[in-house]
């Protein structure tokens, strides 16, 4: 068989938890949407605690995939779970390493990172990579 | 390592994903294993032996 077209085809636990992840992506989206606007309009007028909260309740959608992806990791078998540590491997390294390159230029004042945007980008980045690492992980022992 | 579990499964009359539903694990797992890119654990290996009748050693071989 094509490792490459296995890569499509779902086994039960990719499917649960696909499907699973739906309802925390789409919760993550509204909330993001609700707590930034929230925030926009009331910045002026609510306390910082509250309005630091709203800011943080993405997060909650956030801990609900994490807990869906321990879940599908629990049940994988062990080959898959080999490509799933590839992947995570891959992802927190090369991520970690460009942060690190990127703290080296902030460092020695040859750019001006902005701080706000490389936090919040960081999860995105780390789960791109972790994606790719999965595919060479599956090119390789697949 | 090289192995003899795609001879075995074919001798049997079984798909891939017949033997990974034996096996419980997944048909991507037994094609890692069947093209020598992914060893798998004694347990697994045991499982393997159990379910052809044959030891181990007749069906992993790691000689060079």
């Amino acid at each position: 068989m094509n490792p490459f077209i296995d890569m499509v085809r779902f086994t039960p636990n990719e499917k649960r938890y696909y499907r699973n992840s739906i309802a925390p992506t789409v919760a993550f989206l509204a909330v993001m949407a609700g707590s930034a606007m929230l925030v926009r309009e009331y910045r002026d007028e609510w306390p910082f605690e509250v309005l630091a909260g709203l800011a943080l309740l993405p997060v909650l959608p956030m801990v609900w995939i994490i807990k869906i992806y321990i879940d599908y990791f629990r049940d994988c078998d062990e080959w898959e779970k080999l490509i799933e540590i590839y992947g995570i491997a891959i992802g927190v390294l090369l991520v970690g390493m460009a942060y690190f390159a990127l703290g080296l230029l902030g460092l020695f004042q040859l750019v001006v990172l902005d701080g706000t945007l490389l936090a919040y980008g960081m999860l995105p980045a780390v789960m791109l990579v972790y994606t790719l690492g999965k595919v060479v992980g599956r090119w390789r022992h697949g | 390592m090289r192995n003899v579990i795609r001879e075995r499964r074919e001798s049997q009359g079984w798909s891939q994903a017949e033997l990974a539903d034996r096996l419980a694990v997944s048909r991507q797992t037994v094609n890692a294993i069947e093209t020598g890119k992914y060893d798998p654990s004694l347990p697994l290996a045991f499982k393997l032996a159990r379910l052809f009748g044959e030891p181990i050693e007749t069906l992993f071989d790691d000689a060079p």
